[in-house]
């Protein structure tokens, strides 16, 4: 009896390409919709995991492109200042409402009303990135905010591919002008007044709106532009739904998994990568997370760059195997061990 | 009857086995025992026999029960830089960790070279370019068909055993899980029923353990470490320590007489270029 099913490839069905394979080798990309060139320069925005992979990225090679490096800082200033952190110094972009806002603004087209917040102890910071920089002169948030614009349309301009990093549903907003935060006002800085602030969780087609009005956009500034998106597979820190965080979790990713969706089916240049099902999914069910189930470990991050590398930037010309280390993948068999040596075991 | 992975086998078909007890005898113990008695095999039903023991002086191929062969589990996928090293073609099983060496330390020895500056070499380059990060499929290929060439079906022990972890404690060591699920391999296939969960017995082999290195866990899905645990020691050794006592009982030999089996040679003199390179 035929099936529409019968003549498919091993990546269709669950037990040929998932349940017997090792969790290590677990491997979802069946295709990309394009290869890193050597020659292509890669940005990366979006939430805590982006940074991740944007740490992986420059050891891979060259094509992690940076405008905000803090080259005139020294290096321990650099990286706290968030200098290099992502390509350009916007923090964490946990939601596609936040990188709508941050092109609108950078191209002019919306100038919000609040443009810098009390830091928390002291000084002042920048109220759609406050975990970059404590300033001391309320003036001099506005001053490096016009510069970091600048940057940012330097680097939509002319990056190649943009690996974006969906995080979050869950934000907060002023009530007045819409504006979109990062984090809840009096968290990093600023104060919580609810006359002024209000919650807001998007639902999928809101992230799905966003997210498409800063595609389109951005690749009409940039025809060059790729984009890779991804969905952090980092679970809420806290949910502000008057419900269990785990419910909240599951929710924000699967409206952001959602929204990707439609993306790729609307877009050609726009690819997704499966960091997130690598990371979540019950075939590396729970290897993946550091003790708190929240953080990613070091062995999740590099099963996802490991694929991205092999599939966006090796793809068929990995170098073939040296001879003289593949001529011994037999073992050097020891299979009668010593007398005085099995002693120790019997 | 087989070598030093007989114990833990034996205990591992003991422990899930429903209607088998099984004993274990190594590779020394059979002459002890058929020197007492010489139909010492026949009291039992039946026996699974190291097939490389066949070669074996003194194996009693007319004396033994109904029986089949299993062959040896080895495997270098987790621990791709320990090896053995030969001084005048006699194996060092006297060493820091039992018969195990680090290849790269041994590289760096016969490249005169100090400990510290070997050293340098344990790292993401050196095992890339010397195909430590391409043993452990190599060696699961393998030994999925050296077993199947017996008739067993190894194929999900790795995805099992291998879960997050290193399933061996050296290159020919496998610890208790991994032996559990050989010894559920073997009952299937012997048509005896066993129990999926079992307490697990005492890990024989575990007396020693060589480390994963991070660089190679990070390929496996398995956190790693540089810490050498000796032979009988609980505490371990970082690698420092490690090459620090390692050269010093290199020291015994001229660097000449020390070797690696045929089988590794182009890894180690791959190595030995590779750091004249980078020097």
């Amino acid at each position: 009896m035929t099936t529409p099913y019968k003549d498919l490839p091993d990546h269709h069905f669950w037990r040929r390409s998932i349940a017997s394979v090792e969790a290590h080798r677990i491997d979802p990309v069946v295709r990309t919709r394009f290869r890193v060139a050597p020659t292509d320069r890669i940005a990366t925005a979006g939430s805590c995991f982006a940074q991740h992979i944007a740490r992986r990225l420059q050891k891979i090679g060259d094509y992690y492109f940076v405008v905000e490096d803090g080259a005139h800082l020294a290096q321990a200033d650099r990286a706290a200042r968030q200098y290099g952190l992502f390509s350009a110094r916007y923090g964490n972009i946990y939601t596609a409402a936040q990188i709508w806002q941050l092109w609108r603004e950078a191209y002019g087209e919306w100038v919000p009303e609040e443009n810098a917040w009390p830091g928390r102890d002291g000084g002042w910071v920048d109220p759609f990135r406050p975990t970059v920089e404590t300033f001391e002169q309320r003036e001099a948030v506005s001053a490096d905010r016009t510069a970091h614009l600048a940057a940012v349309r330097r680097l939509l301009e002319s990056c190649d591919i943009l690996v974006f990093t969906l995080g979050l549903t869950e934000a907060w907003r002023s009530l007045r002008d819409g504006a979109v935060y990062p984090l809840a006002p009096g968290v990093a800085g600023g104060v919580y007044d609810p006359a002024r602030y209000g919650f807001v969780n998007y639902s999928a087609t809101d992230v799905e709106e966003d997210l498409d009005h800063f595609l389109v956009a951005a690749k009409q500034r940039n025809p060059r532009l790729r984009v890779i998106l991804t969905v952090s597979p980092v679970p809420l820190a806290a949910t502000f739904e008057d419900r269990s965080v785990l419910i909240s979790t599951t929710y924000s990713k699967a409206a952001l998994r959602v929204a990707a969706e439609a993306m790729i089916r609307r877009h050609d240049w726009v690819d997704y990568f499966p960091s997130y099902e690598i990371i979540t999914g019950s075939p590396t069910g729970g290897l993946y997370y550091g003790p708190d189930d929240r953080e990613v470990n070091p062995l999740g991050v590099a099963h996802v760059m490991r694929l991205f590398q092999r599939h966006y930037i090796d793809g068929d010309d990995a170098p073939a195997a040296n001879a003289a280390v593949t001529a011994d993948a037999t073992t050097d068999d020891a299979v009668i061990c010593d007398e005085s040596l099995i002693e120790r075991w019997r | 009857m087989s070598n030093c992975q007989t114990l833990s086998l034996a205990r591992g078909i003991s422990a899930v086995a429903e209607t088998v007890e099984c004993e274990a005898c190594d590779a020394w113990q059979m002459a002890e025992r058929l020197a007492a008695d010489p139909d010492y095999f026949r009291r039992f039903d039946f026996m699974l026999v190291l097939a490389n023991l066949r070669d074996f002086p003194g194996f009693p191929a007319d004396r033994l029960p109904a029986h089949v062969d299993v062959p040896c589990f080895s495997f270098t996928g987790y621990h791709p830089d320990c090896c053995y090293v030969t001084a005048d073609g006699e194996r060092i099983t006297d060493g820091l960790i039992g018969p195990y060496h680090s290849m790269i330390a041994l590289a760096g020895y016969k490249e005169q070279l100090g400990p510290a500056v070997t050293a340098r070499f344990f790292n993401d380059r050196i095992y890339e370019q010397a195909g430590y990060y391409r043993q452990w499929q190599a060696q699961r290929d393998q030994m999925i068909e050296r077993f199947a060439k017996f008739g067993y079906d190894i194929g999900g022990v790795f995805r099992k055993a291998g879960r997050g972890r290193s399933f061996m404690h050296t290159i020919d060591h496998p610890d208790i899980v991994l032996m559990i699920e050989l010894a559920k391999v073997i009952l299937r296939r012997l048509g005896r029923p066993y129990r999926e969960a079992a307490p697990l017995p005492v890990d024989t082999l575990a007396n020693m353990s060589w480390p994963v290195y991070p660089e190679v866990g990070e390929q496996l899905g398995v956190a790693g470490d540089y810490r050498f645990r000796p032979t009988d020691r609980y505490a371990s050794l970082g690698l420092n320590e490690y090459l620090e006592e390692v050269f010093a009982s290199f020291g015994r030999w001229d660097r000449s007489q020390l070797r690696v089996s045929w089988q590794v040679q182009p890894r180690l003199q791959h190595i030995r270029r590779l750091i004249r390179e980078a020097l």
